[in-house]
């Protein structure tokens, strides 16, 4: 019988991916770089392996046999990742999928992959998915040249999904970032608080798991959310529940503006400072109506 | 100036001769760090030759695909990056072999070039890589001064063009100098470009494009990334010098040398590629446009 393949399966939207299939009684490899995997699931193969050793991917392509490939390894887009250099985002986001993509497409094997929004870098419109990609950074530079990869394989079933941020229940680090200057105590309210985009790593896998169903009505390019956006206002509501949150500094509206001028003065000559800061005072909004069709 | 030869050969930062003595950190490579400098080729529509040290496909396989896959030509830096008069002409013989079959391997095409360690060939080296197949070699240098390379013997070659030798259907690339008075200054090699300001390589080039048609550049992974290199404690000044100086802004100042030599009417070409319109061409030794 054939296998589901996870790439990436020991991260964090990795695992949930993995157990998803298998609740539903899929058998599913998953490689990531750890010796082990914590799944003990008799229906889990794991294969530890450093992707960008071609030999490798070639070896694993020839020994298994795949249904689906479900491409979600790669460096993410972290503040750190600043001394991450352009050769390695492109070496492992652009190139291992590239190879990822080409091995997979030598057996027309149907391809997820986990791209993201920033590939359409910064616009004030909703951004929907014949919106032109202006990917501004490394790392969005590197997920959108691995796009443009599967798009030139000849009649290559696959599915890019290009998701919104992703956020754990037990990893909500990068949601909070756009409200807590000081977590769990300090926190900041815009006006009745702002919007932004997110996507539950359960949301996540869910998508994935209805793809692997029906791969052959699922394809294209769609971009990825919660079904509403996320309101800092009631995300300090339900943290001041759990005893967080205590002391949170309330500024008006009319801050954002003043925020993103300065943004635009300080960051003239540096566009990804720029985007990063973007994020926070001027999210970027995603039309869901492709989406919803999907589900 | 006609034409001009960008070359890389593709080691990595401790096969260096004078860094070998140190222990070295080896979890620190330079090789997977060449992305930016193959846009900037691709940014300027350059093909260059890239010869390969062996024993690097084997962690960089990727990285030698993507070169390929660039269109650029691939050529061989040896096996391992021990000098050639260190190895008896047997051993060598099956080693260049096994080097050549490695990287082809790797690329799935055939690789026809080769150039030395440090430039250390020896006529019968250089007689048994013919032998084994390989269609040129890049290895030649008129440079007495550095005791490491040798004055090769190319007896029987005839220059078929500036910096270019042929002897049957083998030829060999000479690595220029710039003769002034009755010395040479190899101006074409990586360090010498990390060290000059650019000022003093344009009097240089220009002094250099009246002598010769042909130019011939040489560079290492290691000064094309700023990546830093993890030097023991034991380096010497000198020796931490000479592979540090000019680093940081290399790759800015080797954009700057291409614009030059551009401005200077050349045409960027890979190595081997009189040999294909050779043969096309019995009378006479062209180049492909
Ligand atoms: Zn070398």
């Amino acid at each position: 019988m054939k296998r589901v393949l996870v790439t990436g399966s020991n991260g964090l939207l990795g695992k949930q991916v993995v157990d998803a299939l298998l609740r539903e009684n899929f058998e599913v490899t998953g490689i990531a770089t750890g010796d082990t995997s914590e799944c003990r699931d008799p229906r889990f193969n794991y294969i530890s392996a450093d992707l960008t050793n071609w030999l490798k991917v070639d070896a694993i392509f020839k020994e298994n046999e795949f249904s689906h490939v479900i491409h979600l390894a790669g460096i993410a887009h972290v503040l750190k990742g600043m001394n991450i250099s352009w050769s390695r985002y492109y070496r492992v986001n652009t190139m291992m999928s590239r190879k990822i993509f080409e091995c997979a497409s030598a057996e027309k094997t149907p391809i997820f992959f986990a791209s993201t929004v920033d590939v359409y870098g910064f616009t004030d419109d909703i951004i929907n998915e014949s919106t032109k990609p202006k990917p501004i950074g490394d790392y969005a530079r590197s997920k959108y040249l691995a796009e443009q990869s599967i798009l030139e394989l000849p009649d290559q079933p696959y599915l890019i999904a290009r998701f919104a941020p992703i956020y754990s229940e037990e990893d909500r680090h990068d949601m909070r970032r756009r409200y807590y200057l000081r977590f769990p105590e300090l926190c900041y309210l815009i006006g009745d608080g702002m919007d932004y985009e997110f996507l539950s790593s359960k949301n996540a896998a869910a998508l994935i798991v209805k793809w692997v169903k029906s791969w052959e009505t699922i394809s294209g390019i769609v971009n990825v959310c919660d079904e509403k956006r996320h309101n800092t206002k009631a995300l300090i509501q339900a943290d001041r529940e759990n005893g967080w949150a205590n002391m949170v500094l309330w500024m008006p509206r009319w801050i954002k503006g003043l925020a993103r001028v300065s943004v635009d003065m300080a960051f003239y000559k540096k566009p990804l400072l720029k985007f990063s800061a973007y994020k926070i005072i001027c999210p970027m909004q995603i039309d869901r109506s492709r989406l919803n069709s999907l589900l | 100036m006609k034409y001009t030869y960008l070359t890389v050969d593709v080691e990595e930062w401790y096969d260096l001769e004078y860094l070998k003595k140190y222990d070295a950190d080896k979890s620190v490579e330079v090789i997977p760090e060449i992305i930016d400098f193959l846009d900037l080729l691709d940014e300027f529509q350059i093909k260059a030759t890239f010869f390969v040290l062996a024993n690097v496909v084997e962690r960089n396989d990727d990285i030698i695909q993507e070169i390929a896959r660039r269109n650029h030509s691939i050529g061989c830096h040896g096996y391992d990056h021990e000098l050639l008069y260190k190895k008896n002409p047997d051993e060598f013989q099956t080693e260049v072999l096994k080097a050549k079959e490695i990287i082809q391997n790797c690329i799935k095409c055939d690789v026809e070039g080769y150039r030395s360690a440090c430039f250390s060939m020896e006529r019968d080296k250089l007689d048994a890589i013919s032998k084994v197949g390989y269609a040129y070699d890049s290895s030649y240098i008129k440079f007495e001064q550095n005791q490491l390379y040798r004055n090769l013997d190319i007896n029987g070659f005839e220059s078929v063009d500036d910096l270019v030798y042929k002897n049957g259907d083998f030829f060999e690339y000479e690595i220029p100098t710039l003769k002034i008075g009755k010395y040479n200054l190899p101006i074409s090699g990586g360090g010498y470009l990390r060290l000059l300001p650019f000022w003093t390589l344009h009097i240089l080039l220009s002094m250099y494009a009246k002598q010769k048609n042909n130019f011939l550049l040489y560079i290492h992974p290691f000064e094309l990334t700023k990546t830093k290199l993890p030097f023991s404690s034991e380096i010497g000044w000198k020796d931490n010098f000479r592979v540090s100086v000019g680093r940081k802004r290399n790759l800015k100042k080797i954009r700057k040398v291409i614009m030059l030599l551009q401005s200077m009417g050349t045409e960027f070409c890979t190595l081997g590629q009189q040999q294909e319109v050779g043969e096309n061409n019995e009378k006479s030794i062209g180049y492909r446009q």
